[in-house]
């Protein structure tokens, strides 16, 4: 909600759950600190809980208002508020004004036994991110991290729980990396964070977010046969069926192809064990599993201020992890339409 | 003559998923082949994503067609990793069948 606007300076109320929860006036919120022409007074008087969804979008809105030369502050923000997102790493390269944040401290590196925010500027840091992410939320679930690797003991425990996890976090961050800088939007970054939420009746869950500040689906589906029209909520939906990408064929240079099947996969691998999403690009808001399912509500909604790149909220339960077989989640290949097998491969145990 | 790869040495944790990790190993696959070589792709003890199955395999068969995977030797395959594999596999051959050569 925009409160009032004077002498350059407009302000801005963040909603209580600055995530999933209150998406829809956290988006009409974060659209104008993007866009503002002058400073942002973020008044954060009524915060009392950040997801991983509203870590990220929130991080990456305030980084680009700084890189525009906009003066951002963050008044009434709690003290056991600001105390957690500066152990999510928040605070890092981002000077805001009116948050009682020490200066100069040397922050430990806690990755890996952390759920930090990270940025990823380019996409060698993508596998390490994703696996530093992965093998920190398994320690959290079962308590315990991974035993010095013996690469010919598959399938431990740790494994049942890392492997749909890091799968998920790679193909997110691969989606993200591969849409966000098309069109022109080179300067664009993903943004990465998770949160472990124990919940004994459900042996708990886990949360997931990638956003960036790229072009958005629209523009990069634009042209695609398969858009049935040039919304952005029909973008959303047209990425998230198999096989359609910006660039499945190879280009001319050998540049690097997509198949158009991780990001679908990932949401099915979330609806498989019970979790939901949510993804938000342009002005459109789809919702898919969990309670978006059971109360039947409209799957896509239209947002009052526009996300421009792609914002990604996916959960997991985590008693579901390990049954997760992620191939039988693959769209399905029609071998028996040719006449002979298309390819022969030559396994060897 | 046979050149052998071991994803391990390129993983890290228990899985490699990124298509920018698959890239370099392709280009040695790659080098390989065109010196006459065949490859033998050892996954023992990794886990991988469709993309990078996609980057690594799947962009040699859009390129070379699907016979191109009768000089590589996939060794130490999850159950996982096969059912990963077959679908790029046939979905990639499936497309450089379709596209006009």
């Amino acid at each position: 909600m925009n409160l009032h606007n004077s002498h350059s300076v407009i302000t801005l109320e963040l909603p209580e759950m600055v995530g999933v929860k209150h998406i829809v006036p956290l988006m009409a919120a974060l659209s104008q600190v993007r866009t503002s022409p002058g400073d942002i007074e973020l008044d954060c008087s009524r915060v009392k809980f950040l997801d991983p969804l509203g870590i990220t979008t929130l991080a990456a809105a305030v980084k680009e208002a700084l890189a525009k030369g906009r003066r951002v502050s963050m008044p009434w923000l709690a003290t056991t508020t600001t105390s957690y997102l500066e152990r999510m790493n928040f605070f890092v390269d981002m000077d805001i004004g009116a948050v009682d944040v020490p200066k100069h401290r040397n922050r430990t590196d806690q990755r890996g036994n952390l759920l930090e925010i990270t940025r990823i500027v380019e996409s060698g840091q993508s596998e390490a991110v994703a696996d530093q992410l992965a093998a920190a939320i398994v320690t959290m679930i079962i308590g315990r991290g991974q035993k010095p690797f013996n690469f010919q003991v598959p399938d431990t425990e740790y494994d049942q729980y890392y492997r749909p996890l890091r799968y998920a976090l790679s193909e997110l961050i691969e989606n993200a990396l591969t849409h966000a800088r098309r069109k022109g939007a080179f300067n664009s970054s993903v943004w990465v964070a998770a949160q472990y939420y124990k919940d004994a009746h459900t042996g708990g869950r886990v949360h997931v977010a990638v956003v960036d500040n790229g072009c958005g689906f629209l523009a990069t589906l634009q042209n695609h046969p398969a858009l049935p029209e040039k919304t952005h909520g029909a973008a959303i939906r047209t990425a998230l069926k198999p096989k359609v990408s910006c660039n499945r064929d190879i280009g001319p240079f050998g540049e690097i192809v997509n198949e158009g099947v991780g990001l679908t996969t990932t949401v099915l691998i979330s609806k498989a064990t019970g979790g939901d999403i949510h993804i938000v690009s342009g002005n459109a808001l789809l919702m898919e599993g969990g309670l978006a399912s059971k109360k039947r509500r409209d799957q896509v909604r239209t947002l009052q201020g526009e996300w421009g790149g792609v914002a990604i909220s996916a959960t997991f339960l985590c008693q579901n992890l390990p049954s997760i077989n992620i191939p039988k989640l693959l769209p399905p290949v029609e071998p028996e339409k040719h006449a002979k097998p298309l390819v022969a491969l030559r396994f060897d145990d | 003559m046979t050149m052998q790869i071991a994803l391990q040495q390129h993983a890290l944790g228990r899985m490699i998923g990124m298509r920018s990790s698959a890239v370099p190993i392709r280009k040695s696959i790659e080098q390989a082949l065109d010196d006459g070589q065949d490859v033998v792709v050892n996954f023992t003890g990794v886990e991988v994503t469709q993309s990078f199955v996609d980057e690594l395999l799947g962009a040699l068969i859009l390129r070379e067609g699907p016979e191109i995977m009768q000089r590589l030797i996939l060794k130490g395959c999850s159950d996982q990793t096969r059912g990963i594999v077959r679908f790029v596999a046939a979905d990639r051959a499936e497309q450089f069948m379709l596209a006009p050569h």
